[in-house]
This record gives structure tokens, C-alpha cells and sequence, in this order.
């Protein structure tokens, strides 16, 4: 899901834009001194594949049909970081060119699908994939991927205070399983076919998986996506929770925004509240883990 | 005449036990034009890249008169002007113009100097208009021109054509023959092209299992491997 | 948004080679102000006078500044989805934000498209300091969009053709070809990159 621009606060906005530039940046940087100079025209390929690859259709049920996403064949196929790279160039190029997702909410679009989606489809992969059960290992890396990237959007939506109503709220999550299920048989799909198709294209791929940190990260993630889901229905656990560990003090900074346009209308009910400086608190979380995890890794392979 | 490509006993492989190249001798001359034939996979096109280092393998190669060495490549890869098959996959960059001038460039030639050239060599291949429109919406043969335009800007010594009537239609086929006859660096040309091939080089060589078979005058290899169409009977008509 | 790629998706690379004065401005200044316009957007509700503003510069630059608008326009169906619920839960004010916002946002970067070609955009991006792998990246994707998605078409219509149009496996398959062909293409790019002299020694 592309997040236009004028959705998210600047609270939301400025934490996941400055994750975004934290760990594209470090994909660009791993992936340049690990490249040949021929990755380059094949990452542009690989982006170029994506686009095309959406015009295909994958028939669902009834008439309706569905397309590739691209997060998880992307860290199959080029490994983890150039998949990043190749995303974030995807996204860049949509939201310029195709006016697909905002300008200035590329910071969230790439934490969500360039960074997240394709951390967690490439953890996947990697966790399962030396397995003989390589179809279904890429199965759980296009669901994973996709689940977790619609997920982080929503949260990210909802803490902003874009009103959902409920049945909004569950009819969204029920497409983004569906979109999930989807993602993850074209993705196998794709693979299996691949693997007859050219034999070996996919071995070259592997980098050293860091199985440690990415389950971090990976966790981390889904804590911030199940947190959104928690905090609805949970209001009063997260309340204590978050009294406990001194949220509410940043609740009341953060969240009290100088801006007008965001200021009185803003999550005016008291439980979506707590549920929003929980949920702000996770992703910070999160986003501390990723950073953490490639610093420690950088400091390790110095 | 000086020799400018000589290769004695090239052998190479992509995987161990897949020889594709299996004993290639060969020499060309300055000037010269010669005409490759052989069926597909029979290593045409991999003994041609050789020729300006993109595969390495095994054996004898000098090119214009350089071993295939990393302190040489540059300068071969200027003298070898290669023309791949699918013009798109050649032209990468904005403009037509920047395009042409991205080998003068990468010479170290200045801005100034590159555009001059490359506007130089869009004139010989008579491209003259919009040069700083892309050249994607450009016709196949017209992208073509712009691709050998590329090339002929860093003034190679051989030419290297891959297969490069296979996108054209009748009229730009006879145009890039007639463009290429007025060319006076040698040239190899690919091609299952029969008659192409003919009015444009004296000489062929046939290749057949990784290994050069044949090498003489055209007509004598055309007609000893029966490579052209042109020996059947007319259609006859159909039997009421 | 899936949608076939035709050669309305490409006007950008046609629009930008104009040569009024827009165009001719220094990228880097295009760059800049375009995001500031959609920061100050993004904050302030006054930001909406911005769009006709945006407009009177596309005329001024001898665009079609209607094609431009409605280029934009293109955020609005998902927009509205979100504008309703926050109306049917009477917050008509943010609807309005809703709506109009990304609406500006996205004029501000299609009529930064329209006067700059992407590569400027890019070499400007890079001086800003954004990684240039990325930069490149987005330079070759946007280079062989068109040719792949041609292919894909082509791919679609031939099964159509057959009949197959509506099986899970041969989209798979067909999508495993035109991954495999991209691969390929992507070795024949770089070989004639190296063939001219780019794309670093081997």
C-alpha cells in the first residue's frame, strides 16, 4: 500500500523518514562494496522486472485477479541488501513518475516496503530456505512480506489519525491476509518456475545470512504490527504498560503536535490514544534494533 | 598488410565440461571484411568476444597487435567496435546525443570534444535531427544507426557486427549495407544473412562445433554448405 | 497500481526537453523548491493556493498543464476512500485534507517531472547527497521500463491468444521467462557497456 503525502503526522513521518534514510543508506553501501559493476545494470533490470511483472495477472477466484509485489522475489533473487536498493529506486521512481505513493511519505513507504517488507521476506528465506522445502520457504517470504509491509502502513495511518471504523478496520486486515496468501504462492510460484526455467540463477544470491539480528529486526516488526492490532482491543493493558515505562510523558510531548491542521481533531478518543503512543513507541523500538543491528554487524566485520 | 586480429588454438568454456570454443584459428587484416557463418550455439559470437576481452579463455589472441591483458583492455575496446544484436540492449543513455558521446567520454575526451565527434559520427550515419530526444521511440534500424554511430565515435579499427540485419526491414537493410560499404575499417559480420553477407565481404569463414571449418571466398562457402535459399526452385503451384 | 504501460507514462521524458525558462532553471533549485512546496503542504492548510500557483508555472512553461492536473488527479480515487470514512465519522475538515493534500503534493512533483528530465532530478539528488547506487539504480529501471513491459504485454497477449490467459501456473511461468530474459538482457548491457569502454574493468 502506497501512503500518499498529507496522511501521516510529522511525528510519524520524521521517525520513519530518518529510519528510511539510516537503512537504505546502509543497504547502498553494503550492497556497492559487495557488487560487481555488473550488479548495477541487473539490479535496474530486476527493478524494471517489478513494473512489467505487475501486468501480469495471476487469477484469484471469480474474476478477480492479483499481481506480483516484487519485496520477497527481490531478496531471493539479489539478496538482501540490493533488494532494498532496487525497492527504495522502485518507490522513488513511482512516487515521482507514476504519482503512486508521496513524495515526502517515501520515508514511510520505504521503512514499509523496501526496508521491512524485504527484511522480512528475505529473513524468511534465508531461515528456511537451506531446506529442501524451498517452495515453501518462498511461500512465507512473499506472505511475510507482504503481511508485515500493509500492516506497518495501516498502524502508521491510524496513529496519524486517519479515522478507520472497525469494520474497516477488519475488512482491511482480512485483504491484507489475502494479499499476503497471494504474494507468497506467486512468489512460490515464481521460484519453482524459475528453477526449471534457469537452473541455478537463484543459488548466486546468498550473502551471510545474520539470522541473529534479522529475527531481531524481523520480530521487532511484527511486535509493532501486532502492537496496532493489541492496542485495539486492549486498551487498558497498554495503558499500564505504557504508564510504566514513562510512554505517557511522550505521548503528551510528541503527540501534541504545534500544527494546526493536526491539533484538537487529533485521536480524540482516549484508548486509540494510548494505543498510538504504544504503537510509536514499538516502531522507535524497532527502529533503534535496526540500527543497532548494523552497527553491531559493522563493528563485528571491522 | 598488417595482421590485426590473429588467434592460434582459442579454446574456452563457460562450465567445466562444456567446451564452446575448441581450437579457434583465425587472422584478419586490415580492411578486410568477412562474413561468420554457422548455425546457433556453434560459438560465433563467443569466439567475437574475445576479441575485445569480455571472455577470456584459453590460447593464442592478439589484437591489433596487444595481448588480451587488463593493462591493454581500454585501448582495445576502443579499436574493437562491437555491435550487438538488439540495438536496445546498447543504448543506455538519455539522449542520443549523450549516448554517442559516452565513448569519446569514456577516452577522456572533454565534454566539448565528445559532442563534437559524436555529432561527427551521427552525420556519417546520417542521423542529424532531435539528438537531444531518447532514443527509445526511435525506429529499429534508426537505433542501430545511433548504436554504430557510438561506436564509430572513438574511431575503432575493426567493426564487429552481430547479426545486425535481423531487425530491419528491406529498406534499412539495403541502407546499413550501403553505409557499411563505405566504411574502411575491417569488418566481421555474423550473419545467417545470405545475400547481405555477399555484397558486402569477399571472404567467410564457417564455424561448426566451436572450431573454424572453413575459410575462403563466400560463394565457394555458401554454396559448399548450402547456406542460401536462394538455390531452391520458385513455388510451385498448388496442385488442383 | 497495475496498470499497462503505454506511451502516456512516458509525456514526462517528452515534456522535459522543453526549453522555456523553467526548463532551463538549475535542477537543484527545481528540486528544492518542489520540496519545499510539498513540506509547506504538508503543514500548513493555506499550502492549497499552491496548486493554481503550480498550475500558472506549467502555462508559463509552455506545458499542457491540463494533462498535468489530472496526472495528479491519480492519488485521488485511493484518497477518497479515506476522506469518506473520516466524513462518515464527521470529521468533514480532515476529508478535506484528505483530499486536497496529496493532491498538491502530487502536482508539485509532476510539474517538477515536467520541467526536469529525470536524469537532472537524479544528478541533483545526488549532489543533495542521496546514494548514488540508488541514483543509478532508478536511472536503469527507468530506461528499461518500457522494454520490459512491452515484453510482458507481448507475453500476456500470446496467451491470451491461446487461451491460457487464466492459469495460475502460466503467469508463474511467464514471469519466471521474463525474469530469466531480464537476467540475460542484463548480462548483454553490461557486456556492451564494457565493450565501450564503462562499466569498470574485468
Amino acid at each position: 500500500m502506497h501512503i500518499p503525502d498529507g496522511y501521516l503526522s510529522p511525528a510519524v513521518s520524521g521517525v520513519l523518514g530518518a529510519a528510511s534514510l539510516a537503512g537504505a543508506g546502509a543497504a547502498a553501501r553494503r550492497a556497492s562494496q559487495s557488487l560487481e559493476e555488473s550488479r548495477v545494470p541487473l539490479m535496474g533490470m530486476a527493478g524494471a522486472f517489478v513494473f512489467a511483472a505487475q501486468m501480469i495477472n495471476f487469477p484469484v477466484a471469480a474474476g478477480a485477479s492479483g499481481h506480483l509485489l516484487g519485496g520477497a522475489l527481490l531478496a531471493i533473487a539479489l539478496g538482501t541488501a540490493p533488494a532494498v536498493v532496487v525497492m527504495t529506486a522502485i518507490l522513488a521512481i513511482q512516487a515521482l513518475l507514476f504519482q503512486d505513493g508521496g513524495v515526502l511519505a517515501l520515508g514511510a513507504n520505504v521503512f514499509n516496503m523496501a526496508l521491512a517488507g524485504v527484511a522480512a521476506g528475505g529473513w524468511a528465506w534465508q531461515a528456511f530456505g537451506s531446506l529442501r522445502r524451498r517452495r515453501s520457504a518462498a511461500f512465507a517470504a512473499g506472505a511475510l512480506s507482504a503481511f508485515v509491509a500493509a500492516c506497518l502502513a495501516l498502524a502508521e495511518l491510524a496513529l496519524s489519525g486517519i479515522r478507520i471504523p472497525g469494520a474497516a478496520l477488519a475488512a482491511a486486515l482480512g485483504v491484507f491476509g489475502l494479499t499476503a496468501l497471494l504474494e507468497g504462492a506467486i512468489t512460490a510460484a515464481v521460484v519453482a518456475a524459475l528453477e526449471s526455467v534457469q537452473p541455478g540463477l537463484l543459488e548466486r544470491a546468498h550473502g551471510s545470512p545474520r539470522r541473529a539480528l534479522s529475527g531481531l529486526l524481523l520480530a521487532s516488526l511484527v511486535l509493532a504490527a501486532a502492537g496496532f492490532l493489541v492496542a485495539s482491543s486492549l486498551p487498558d493493558g497498554l495503558e499500564h504498560l505504557a504508564e510504566s515505562i514513562g510512554i505517557t510523558q511522550l505521548e503528551r510531548t510528541v503527540l501534541a503536535s504545534p500544527m494546526p491542521d493536526y491539533e484538537a481533531r487529533w485521536l480524540p478518543s482516549a484508548w486509540l490514544q494510548k494505543a498510538g503512543a504504544g504503537l510509536l513507541g514499538l516502531v522507535v523500538t524497532a527502529a533503534v534494533c535496526w540500527a543497532a543491528g548494523r552497527w553491531i554487524s559493522r563493528w563485528r566485520s571491522a | 598488410m598488417s595482421c590485426i586480429v590473429h588467434a592460434r588454438g582459442l579454446r574456452f568454456s563457460y562450465q567445466p565440461g562444456r567446451e564452446i570454443l575448441r581450437g579457434v584459428d583465425f587472422q584478419l587484416h586490415r580492411g578486410e571484411n568477412v562474413a561468420v557463418f554457422g548455425r546457433n550455439g556453434s560459438g560465433k559470437t563467443t569466439f567475437l568476444l574475445h576479441l575485445n576481452g569480455i571472455l577470456r579463455g584459453e590460447g593464442h589472441l592478439r589484437v591489433c597487435d596487444l595481448p588480451l591483458d587488463p593493462s591493454h583492455l581500454q585501448l582495445i575496446r576502443r579499436k574493437i567496435g562491437f555491435l550487438f544484436q538488439d540495438p536496445e540492449d546498447q543504448l543506455f543513455r538519455p539522449t542520443i546525443l549523450d549516448d554517442v558521446a559516452f565513448g569519446p567520454l569514456q577516452a577522456g575526451l572533454s565534454r566539448e570534444e565528445a559532442e563534437r565527434r559524436a555529432r561527427r559520427a551521427l552525420a556519417l550515419v546520417g542521423i542529424e535531427q532531435d539528438l537531444d530526444r531518447a532514443p527509445y521511440h526511435l525506429s529499429s534500424g534508426e537505433k542501430q544507426r545511433v548504436a554504430l554511430a557510438g561506436i564509430l565515435a572513438v574511431e575503432p579499427e575493426v567493426l564487429i557486427l552481430d547479426e545486425p540485419t535481423t531487425h530491419l526491414d528491406p529498406p534499412a537493410r539495403r541502407a546499413l549495407l550501403e553505409l557499411l560499404k563505405g566504411l574502411p575499417q575491417a569488418k566481421l559480420v555474423v550473419t545467417h544473412d545470405a545475400a547481405f553477407a555477399r555484397a558486402l565481404c569477399p571472404r567467410a569463414v564457417f564455424f561448426d562445433h566451436g572450431r573454424i571449418v572453413a575459410d575462403g571466398p563466400i560463394d565457394d562457402i555458401i554454396r559448399r554448405f548450402d547456406w542460401d535459399l536462394g538455390s531452391l526452385p520458385q513455388t510451385s503451384p498448388a496442385p488442383r | 497500481m497495475a496498470q499497462r504501460l503505454g506511451p502516456r507514462h512516458f509525456a514526462f521524458d517528452e515534456w522535459s526537453r522543453g526549453s522555456s525558462w523553467l526548463h532551463r532553471l538549475d535542477p537543484r533549485w527545481k528540486l528544492a523548491a518542489t520540496l519545499a512546496a510539498i513540506l509547506f503542504a504538508s503543514l500548513r492548510a493555506e499550502a492549497w493556493l499552491t496548486a493554481p500557483f503550480a498550475i500558472l508555472l506549467a502555462l508559463s512553461a509552455r506545458l499542457p498543464a491540463r494533462s498535468i492536473a489530472w496526472r495528479a488527479a491519480a492519488v485521488l480515487p485511493f484518497s477518497a476512500v479515506f476522506a469518506l470514512m473520516s466524513w462518515h465519522a464527521g470529521d468533514a475538515a480532515r476529508a478535506a485534507l484528505l483530499l486536497w493534500k496529496p493532491y498538491v503534493s502530487a502536482l508539485w512533483a509532476a510539474l517538477l517531472m515536467a520541467v526536469t528530465p529525470l536524469e537532472e532530478v537524479l544528478a541533483a539528488a545526488a549532489r543533495f547527497g542521496a546514494p548514488r547506487l540508488i541514483l543509478e539504480v532508478m536511472h536503469f529501471i527507468w530506461r528499461y521500463l518500457g522494454v520490459l513491459s512491452g515484453q510482458a504485454w507481448r507475453m500476456r497477449t500470446a496467451a491470451a491468444a491461446r487461451g491460457a490467459d487464466r492459469s495460475f501456473e502460466v503467469s508463474a511461468a511467464s514471469l519466471a521467462v521474463l525474469f530469466a530474459a531480464s537476467y540475460q538482457r542484463a548480462v548483454r548491457v553490461h557486456r556492451a557497456q564494457l565493450a565501450r569502454g564503462g562499466g569498470g574493468l574485468r
